[in-house]
């Protein structure tokens, strides 16, 4: 097992270069100058040389990627042309505020996606089961910008029962220690703001967590059905252990497996999703950030971003990998 | 299921091949401020938007855009992909590792955070989407055709073949490939669903197809800022024709998943 982490660990060094490579060629896929390109057409050929030289982009490119690969190394994920700020000062920032949206998501994926899967396996070919594969069908297929701004429609304008925007009431008075507000409120024991982010929270969590419902329900049935199958299943029926016993104690250990990858793998998307959500409902997180520097052309943040969001992805499947292992001993590492 | 996959499928390729030969959309006369986001009437089925345009006119000629867009973005993929991976499974040592590493560094990314950053920095519009969309779909026929090819190779009837003295390319093209097309034909379904979702993204967020171009994600994006004004037919059309094109494309892959491959049939 300790081997096997320690093989696995070092397997994402390559990547993590190779991911390095790919983020710093971006600004080599800007077409034309990219110094002018963030600068717009006004600009001076003074401020543009000076942004070329700022970036490195008057020295040759093997050159131009070890400076980068240095910086990253120390952190240093370059300055914001728009608002002048460190890039990974903004991004850990807002950072917070991502997680705390991601993890609402994954818990209700988890909550209700686990409970649909096995239901579905044990009753198989029921109308629950039928319906609940139309469901998780059709959860794949939606747009989650578009069930965004239905869900902010029906339950924040027609029924009025919820925000549909950002973190907090306007002009609540709040002071964050860590800006995860939920967090912060708890332990403040502030719990009109707490009442308040949950609030908030609500709508763009279920609209993130649709997808990884959907896959997680889809992956809990397959693996548990596959388990049901087996013939220590069948002992344990004629043991006459109640059915509760078989499925939740028998079966569902092992189904489980599958699904530990599964939601791995959907961290990655939950992160890459956010940039529409937060876009929606105008939750302040990193999504939502790379989108306006989208808009405004600040290459430096969809730069730093990209990367810091698939580091987070290859160290998540890293992490995975590794528990999954621990988790069934028959993983060895070829 | 499969047959209802199809039978979507089917309806959203007449409406795209057939639209624009019944009805030429012009952007410059489409729109009418007088008829301002009217909500679904018998003239306007599906109502006018911020413009005054209606929304079932540029929702139909928006199924040629998406489905456009998907079809080729994947086809390309397809292509560069399956080549990628046949060499790397038939040529095996270091074209292998330089491909598959090269693969593993696109899989190293959730998809559609590449796609977006890809775009954002090439710059917006529906030729670069189509690029950006190929590439982060390229790695999964890569490991499809390779991981084909490996299991193929040492088969008796490609041993045979070589011992006839058959040449490497006519054994990949003729021998080899045509037996990993199963696999690759329900992954090219399922991939044109995931391309038509990653394209409205894209258009959503700006990048895709530019105004005035009837794209459904771009048609979403022009709207979802009046959701509080409670004109909820603006974007719900062109949600559901994305939501229901990759819903058939996906039930479709799901029915020749297990028709090609019963051994996966639950």
């Amino acid at each position: 097992m300790g081997r096997y982490a320690v093989r696995r660990s070092l397997t994402i060094i390559p990547v993590l270069l190779g991911v390095s490579v790919l983020v710093f060629s971006f600004i080599h896929l800007i077409p034309g100058d990219p110094a002018l390109t963030m600068l717009g057409e006004r600009a001076t050929p003074e401020k543009v040389e000076e942004v070329r030289r700022h970036l490195g982009l008057d020295r040759p490119i093997p050159e131009q990627y070890l400076i980068y690969l240095g910086k990253i190394v120390r952190g240093d994920l370059g300055i914001s042309i728009v608002r002048g700020d460190p890039v990974l000062t903004d991004l850990l920032r807002r950072f917070p505020a991502t997680v705390e949206l991601a993890t609402a998501a994954i818990f209700l994926a988890l909550l209700f996606g686990i409970p649909i899967g096995i239901v579905s396996a044990v009753w198989r070919n029921s109308l629950v089961d039928s319906f609940s594969r139309v469901w998780a069908l059709a959860g794949v297929s939606m747009p989650i910008f578009w069930l965004g701004l239905m869900l902010a429609w029906f339950f924040g304008v027609q029924l009025r029962w919820l925000p549909t925007g950002f973190r907090l009431d306007t002009g609540t008075a709040f002071e964050p220690w860590t800006n995860f507000v939920i967090l912060d409120a708890a332990l403040q024991g502030n719990w009109a703001v707490l009442r308040d982010a949950l609030r908030h929270l609500i709508l763009p969590a279920v609209a993130l967590a649709t997808i990884p419902l959907a896959v997680i329900a889809r992956m809990t049935r397959a693996s548990m059905l596959e388990v049901l199958s087996q013939e220590y299943i069948r002992t344990a029926e004629a043991k006459g252990l109640p059915q509760a016993a078989v499925i939740l104690r028998h079966a569902l250990r092992n189904a489980l497996l599958p699904v530990l990858t599964v939601v791995g793998l959907q961290v990655g998307h939950l992160l890459a999703g956010a940039i529409l959500t937060e876009t929606i409902f105008s939750w302040p997180g990193i999504g939502l950030w790379v989108y306006e520097s989208i808009e405004s052309r600040d290459y430096a943040i969809v730069q730093g971003a990209s990367l810091f969001i698939a580091v987070i992805f290859v160290v998540v499947n890293l992490v995975t990998d590794v528990l999954y292992a621990a988790i069934d001993p028959r993983i060895k590492y070829d | 299921m499969a047959r209802v996959g199809l039978g979507i499928v089917a309806a959203f390729v007449l409406i795209a091949v057939l639209t624009p030969a019944v009805h030429r959309y012009d952007a410059k006369t489409d729109s009418n401020l007088a008829l301002r986001l009217k909500p679904p009437t018998g003239d306007h089925p599906f109502g006018t938007d911020t413009l005054g345009r209606d929304i079932l006119v540029r929702v139909l000629h928006g199924a040629r855009v998406s489905l456009g867009l998907g079809v080729s973005s994947v086809a390309l993929a397809a292509v560069v992909g399956s080549v990628l991976g046949l060499l790397a499974g038939y040529v095996g040592r270091r074209v292998d590792l330089v491909v598959m590493f090269c693969m593993d560094i696109l899989l190293a990314f959730p998809a559609t955070l590449l796609a977006i950053a890809i775009v954002a920095m090439i710059g917006p519009g529906l030729r670069n989407s189509l690029f950006a969309i190929s590439l982060v779909s390229i790695p999964v026929y890569a490991r499809i055709s390779r991981g084909a090819v490996l299991a193929l190779r040492e088969r008796e009837f490609v041993t045979a073949a070589r011992g006839l003295g058959v040449s490497d390319w006519r054994l990949l093209g003729r021998h080899i490939f045509p037996n990993c097309l199963p696999p690759l034909i329900v992954q090219t379904t399922l991939a044109i669903a995931f391309a038509i979702l990653e394209a409205a993204a894209l258009g959503f967020l700006g990048l895709g197809a530019q105004p005035p171009t009837p794209e459904w994600g771009a048609m979403l994006a022009d709207s979802y800022k009046y959701f509080t004004s409670g004109a909820w037919w603006v974007f719900f059309f062109p949600g559901a024709a994305i939501m229901l094109a990759v819903l058939g494309f996906n039930l479709l892959g799901d029915g020749l998943r297990d028709a090609l491959d019963p051994r996966l049939k639950q």
